[in-house]
């Protein structure tokens, strides 16, 4: 069953007003300031969604399935920001340099000085 | 304040996410988020709780701060790390059952990556492995109940339960006269209330307004 929470946040209607909140200052929640906890999980959702959203528009999916229809699965959405984050970290990691040359390298090491 | 109240405030902590799922009236959500504020009523009456301004933050500070010198000097009362200790010795390894906790994560995200690529037509295998999600998130559950159940006597968790209400204490109003007063002049007055539904409502409902690890 997926959380009530994430099913308004990701809805066409919440996700246009966070838009608009980013664009044109309009206010999400009567209070600006000493967010509630709900509050706050909820405008983690928001801008969640909103990310996957630009994912599927604009075709940064890599092998991860994400669709307009998987959205609406909290379990599959769970997965894709998983596999997301695991992928980038991999990305991240500096890969070593092959040598694929088939020539056998050599690395230089200087000697120690002799007293 | 009799202890029927701390042990279904132990039931409301699991059952939060089930109620949260009941909420399906999109209003109602709203209504929830729409502020930090949350009203309810109890036997007719109206009440509601608000997240804790810095001053009532600063209250609650305060007391907690008297009640931890309180509790440090009374020798019936063991800190966390002497509580693991002794539980040690009785063959009961709290740090272990931490890293238990750990794994089973790790391993739920290992299904989560696996999932990912798996088409939307493959409805069956997905469907398995999210089954199997379900069963680690229920024993990374048991396993959390376990620990703060054998953590229950600790002088941190005694403080934590102390501060919980406390700051329902300081946070807890009541309509009166199309006025939202006070509901209890005193913190012992508080504690001496037998409404038990209004502690348990006003409870269940600040959790949602102010993150807590335990209230």
């Amino acid at each position: 069953m997926n959380n009530p929470l994430r099913s308004l946040a990701r809805s066409e209607y919440a996700q246009n007003m966070y838009r608009a909140s980013k664009e044109n200052g309009i206010k999400l929640f009567v209070n600006d300031s000493n967010l509630g906890h709900l509050q706050l999980v909820y405008l983690s959702f928001l801008s969640v969604y909103d990310s996957i959203y630009t994912d599927i528009v604009s075709d940064m999916l890599d092998d991860a399935v994400m669709d307009m229809e998987r959205i609406k699965d909290d379990f599959l959405v769970d997965c894709y920001l998983t596999y997301k984050r695991k992928n980038r970290n991999k990305k991240d990691k500096p890969e070593k340099k092959k040598n694929l040359s088939g020539i056998p390298s050599i690395s230089f090491v200087q000697p120690k000085k002799r007293r | 304040m009799s202890t029927e109240v701390k042990k279904s405030k132990e039931s409301l902590q699991k059952d939060l996410a089930k109620k949260l799922q009941q909420l399906n009236e999109k209003e109602q959500l709203e209504s929830l988020i729409k502020d930090n504020k949350i009203e309810f009523e109890v036997k007719g009456i109206k009440y509601r709780v608000h997240k804790p301004n810095n001053f009532e933050g600063l209250q609650v500070r305060k007391a907690r701060t008297k009640k931890y010198i309180e509790l440090l000097k009374d020798d019936t009362y063991m800190l966390r790390e002497q509580l693991i200790d002794l539980y040690k010795g009785k063959g009961v390894d709290i740090k272990q059952l931490e890293e238990d906790i750990k794994e089973i994560s790790l391993q739920i995200e290992d299904i989560q990556e696996k999932v990912a690529p798996i088409p939307t037509e493959s409805k069956e295998i997905i469907s398995n492995y999210e089954q199997q999600v379900k069963d680690l998130v229920q024993k990374q559950s048991e396993i959390s109940i376990r620990l703060s159940e054998l953590l229950e006597y600790s002088v941190e968790n005694e403080i934590l339960e102390f501060s919980n209400l406390y700051l329902i204490y300081n946070v807890l109003e009541k309509l009166e006269d199309d006025k939202w007063i006070k509901c209890f002049k005193t913190y012992e007055d508080f504690l001496a209330t037998e409404n038990e539904t209004l502690i348990l409502e006003a409870t269940y409902n600040l959790s949602m307004l102010v993150f807590k690890a335990k209230i």
